[in-house]
């Protein structure tokens, strides 16, 4: 059996495991070290076992991850979700869609300080379903707007996703912090106007409400000073070349408990709970990292990355043809992973063809995170399906995702804007680079 | 004692690690914070790079052992969620053995590549701390994390050939 060949059937064998429901950092691992020693010897293999899980997690840039999980937690227990939701609600609300279009806003805004997509969908849940319940919504609409919302929060930075990415492909997270910027809010511009379009044809779904006067919009417009700041430092640090993203996400972190602490919100209970949410996500990144790292090993001496690349030249399918079929592997994959693990598991081998047709990392990278994204709100585990399902009772998940199928188009329709016009996304890194 | 009451003390001294954990992080955004405070003077805190990420690996793998137990690593329950509880109790089970497995031997060759540097006296970059410190939190965080992979062994094991949980699910603190 040649090498190649076994690194295709350890990508099939860790993509049983993990349908097997065995954690994704152990299906990787195991396949990684039982892969390296059919292909090297035991010998070997004891030498990789040796170094490869502490080389996963040494890098000072690493660093970033738990710190910024730690912002987000804190954030998410500050009260910013509804002081967001509340001032984007009081420009908008009073349209048809508009508490919708307002939860959408207020998670994008959430996502600057969070991070994580799973602790939006959870945070601005609680706050925009019963609002929007309460205003006479379907929950079609409801559940699906707080679902695709939650996504923003994987995009827009500061990303964790993006991070990995990062750290895996040797690409400035700075560069990418900033490429993400615009795809962020061109998805939450499609994601407004999907709405628009849907109450447009079905105004049941969303009808209007009361407007509010400009002085009730300007106390809730000033409410929310704090997460506009944070994300000046954070984004706007980084940018200015002020920190380095460790850095950022420190600042963001105690930034974050600081004004959980000013908001009289950070009792005991609160710090423990943040703590735990840090603790239990930084240790399921980090045995991902593990995982990922045993595995990277394995394919690269398989080599298979090389015989894909191979493949690919021989084949004579133009560089944007084999994109866009690796954008559609993406999207099917996504149906059935979850994305930090999707990506930890083909970045190996998908990253270097991605090279070899001379893609920009940076702009591969934000497609990546973008489809991604789209994998977390299509059945059968999309995740943010099941969260919204958690934070609103009595919701079903055929309503969710029947609701959620104007969002999945938005979502198309931006991917394909961003693989036509690579300057929507590589624009703002060009100009930071001066 | 029972296996169930071995079971919460795990899950207590898990918690308690986990908790050492998070002052670690903690650690590393205050000397983050102060380096950054220290700046506009020309000053900074020597070595704060090595510093970090120090305190860095010992929150991550202090609050491994943690993630495992409360059963919070990432898994895709597409195929387990339609099982009945026997079918479901095996697969994690297996997943369990996996689990063992992996963290045990790199456990074991991270020892190895532990001593190794201790006998070449290998330092951090900037201001010269053993590697061994940063070795430490990682392989007793492994360490802590096979006996509770090999505690959902038992534990699994017994649901299958019983067909009723040892423990409560869902129950760490």
């Amino acid at each position: 059996m040649s090498g190649p060949f076994i690194g295709l059937f350890g990508f099939a064998a860790a993509l049983v495991l993990i349908l097997l429901r065995v954690p994704v950092g152990i299906a990787m691992g195991v396949v990684g070290v039982g892969g390296f020693a059919f292909v090297s010897g035991w010998r070997q293999t004891e030498f990789v076992l040796g170094i490869a899980p502490f080389e996963a997690v040494f890098p000072y840039s690493l660093s970033v991850v738990p710190l910024f999980v730690l912002m987000g937690a804190f954030a998410a227990r500050a009260g910013l979700s509804k002081s967001l939701y509340d001032a984007v609600n009081a420009f908008i609300g009073h349209a048809r869609g508009g508490l919708a279009m307002a939860t959408i806003g207020a998670c994008a805004a959430f996502g600057a300080v969070c991070g994580s997509s799973l602790a939006t969908v959870a945070t601005m849940g609680r706050v925009a379903m019963p609002e929007m319940r309460r205003h006479g919504y379907h929950d079609r609409l409801a559940a699906a707007s707080v679902a695709a919302g939650g996504t923003l929060g994987v995009l827009i930075p500061p990303s964790i996703i993006l991070v990995i990415y990062g750290l895996l492909t040797e690409t400035s997270i700075g560069a990418l912090f900033m490429a993400a910027l615009i795809p962020g809010l061109l998805g939450t511009v499609l994601y407004m106007l999907a709405i628009f379009v849907e109450t447009r044809i079905n105004p049941a779904l969303g009808p209007g409400g009361p407007r509010q006067d400009w002085g009730a919009r300007m106390r809730a417009l000033s409410r929310v000073w704090a997460v506009a700041l944070l994300f000046a430092l954070v984004i706007g640090g980084i940018y200015a070349g002020w920190f380095s993203p460790t850095e950022a996400a420190a600042v963001g972190a105690f930034g974050a408990f600081l004004f959980a602490l000013a908001q009289g919100r950070m009792s005991r209970a609160v710090f423990v709970d943040s703590a735990v949410e840090t603790l239990r996500t930084t240790g399921m990144i980090f045995l991902i990292l593990i995982g990922a790292g045993l595995f990277n090993y394995f394919i690269e001496i398989s080599g298979l990355p090389s015989l894909l690349v191979g493949s690919i030249e021989d084949t004579g399918l133009s560089p944007f043809a084999v994109l866009l079929i690796i954008m559609l592997f993406y999207v099917v994959l996504g149906c059935f992973m979850d994305s930090l693990s999707m990506i930890l598991l083909t970045v190996p081998f998908v990253f270097p063809v991605v090279s070899a047709l001379g893609f920009d990392p940076v702009w591969f990278g934000i497609l990546l995170v973008t489809v991604a994204e789209i994998g977390l709100i299509t059945p059968p585990v999309g995740m943010n399906l099941f969260v919204v399902q958690g934070v609103a009772p009595g919701l079903k998940q055929a309503t969710v995702i029947r609701g959620i199928l104007p969002f999945f188009a938005a979502d198309v329709v931006r991917l394909t804007l961003l693989l036509a016009f690579p300057v929507i996304t590589l624009w703002l890194p060009m100009r930071m680079a001066g | 004692m029972s296996f169930a009451r071995a079971y919460r003390l795990l899950e207590r001294l898990c918690f308690v690690t986990a908790m050492v954990g998070f002052v670690a992080l903690t650690g590393a955004v205050v000397v983050t914070m102060a380096d950054i405070a220290l700046r506009p003077s020309g000053g900074a805190v020597p070595g704060v790079v090595d510093i970090v990420q120090l305190l860095v690996m010992a929150g991550a793998f202090l609050a491994l052992p943690y993630t495992f137990v409360s059963d919070g690593h990432v898994s895709v329950d597409l195929l387990a969620q339609n099982l009945p509880a026997r079918a479901a109790a095996f697969l994690r089970l297996g997943a369990a053995i996996l689990g063992t497995a992996l963290m045990a031997l790199i456990m074991r060759y991270g020892w190895q590549s532990m001593m190794q540097q201790r006998r070449f006296g290998d330092v951090s970059q900037t201001i010269g701390i053993p590697m061994t410190w940063y070795w430490s939190p990682l392989l007793f965080g492994l360490a802590l994390s096979s006996v509770v992979a090999l505690f959902l062994v038992v534990r699994e094991g017994a649901h299958l050939v019983t067909g009723r949980d040892p423990v409560v699910r869902g129950s760490a603190p």
